[in-house]
């Protein structure tokens, strides 16, 4: 790379994506530079970017496949051309492809939910096939099992065994607390648990402390649990009845751990 | 001197400005394409895009072809709707 660039920038350049996102931002900022200028010096918002197209000279590479691009420098005859154009996009148009956010709970996006249990480079490629959290790594090995998600993932599949059995431990993902007038034994709270593994018909027995706590709902993959009032925020071991124990704490947002039979 | 793209556009946009208040027309749709040299920076934890129109144009062994920018600038209200 040429002597004259930045020190912090990498040799491979930067990766493609950021430098998109590197492109929008600098142009939000002039469009919202011009909005202003227009607004305090009481001039018509004479214009506006409606277009821009970038004919860029750079260097591509992939690296851990990542796309990385490299402006050329002076002297660099040998670049790739890269077309880029960008015009003028809706509310409504980045609404409607944009991700949804705000429906995702960060307690259980990937690095959250699993820790230790993935690298980041592992992260990566699950968000790649958009998985960013537990949630949707179950489902999708509902749908697709865990061969396809290896696959489309490229993550071995021993790693990718390991981080499902982690995401399918249960979780404790709403407590709603309700007047049961069952007087002070019971609290009137309502613990929701998510527990992929979960089938109907199947006896689930959950236990504090060797007492067992009411379990008043029950469907494929989640139950609803009444604990005493004092129970909640106590380690609860649940025991699936086949063979598989875990063990999570009775308070919001808990991902349990699977303990040895 | 290289400095942020937004920046750059910010002076076009000053540009004109002024020749609409000189010359006392109004301009309704303008169309450029400029040799621009391109850096990305890591600065403040994210990605910046530096640039800066090329002195010269001229295609030769040093400079084979330079990166071009081609904006399409309008009239008022329609940058309500950009994101």
């Amino acid at each position: 790379m040429s002597a004259q660039l930045p020190p912090l920038l990498q040799d491979a350049g930067v990766p493609f994506d950021l430098f998109i996102q590197a492109l929008t931002e600098q142009l939000d900022k002039a469009q919202a530079g011009m909005a202003i200028k227009a607004r305090l010096g009481k001039l018509p918002l004479t214009f506006a970017v409606k277009e821009i197209s970038l004919d860029l000279r750079a260097f591509v590479q992939i690296l851990d496949d990542d796309i990385y691009l490299r402006p050329a420098g002076p002297g660099e005859t040998e670049a790739s051309s890269i077309k880029l154009q960008l015009t003028t996009i809706t509310k409504p148009m980045i609404e409607e492809n944009a991700v949804d956010y705000s429906t995702e709970d960060p307690k259980f996006s990937l690095r959250e939910a699993l820790g230790d249990q993935i690298s980041e480079v592992e992260q990566r490629q699950l968000e790649r096939i958009g998985v960013r959290t537990v949630q949707q790594l179950n489902e999708l090995k509902e749908k697709a099992g865990t061969d396809v998600i290896a696959r489309l993932s490229r993550m071995p599949v021993n790693r990718l065994q390991q981080a499902l059995m982690r995401a399918a431990a249960p979780r404790v993902t709403r407590v709603t607390h309700a007047d049961s007038g069952n007087g002070a034994a019971a609290s009137g709270a309502r613990l929701h648990l998510t527990a992929p593994g979960l089938r109907a018909g199947r006896l689930l027995r959950v236990r504090v402390a060797g007492q067992s706590v009411d379990v008043v709902g029950a469907e494929d993959g989640r139950i609803v649990l009444a604990p005493m009032a004092s129970q909640l925020g106590c380690d609860a071991e649940v025991d699936f009845g086949d063979g598989n124990i875990a063990h999570v704490q009775l308070s919001e947002g808990q991902l349990g751990q699977w303990s040895r039979p | 001197m290289l400095r942020e793209l937004s920046q750059l556009l910010d002076e076009l946009h000053d540009g004109l400005v002024a020749i609409e208040a000189r010359d006392g027309m109004r301009l309704s749709h303008v169309e450029m394409t400029l040799p621009i040299d391109i850096q990305p920076v890591f600065r403040d934890g994210g990605c910046v895009l530096l640039a800066d129109f090329t002195r010269s144009s001229e295609v030769n062994a040093w400079i084979a072809t330079p990166s071009r920018l081609t904006l399409a600038w309008t009239g008022g209200g329609d940058a309500e709707s950009h994101a």
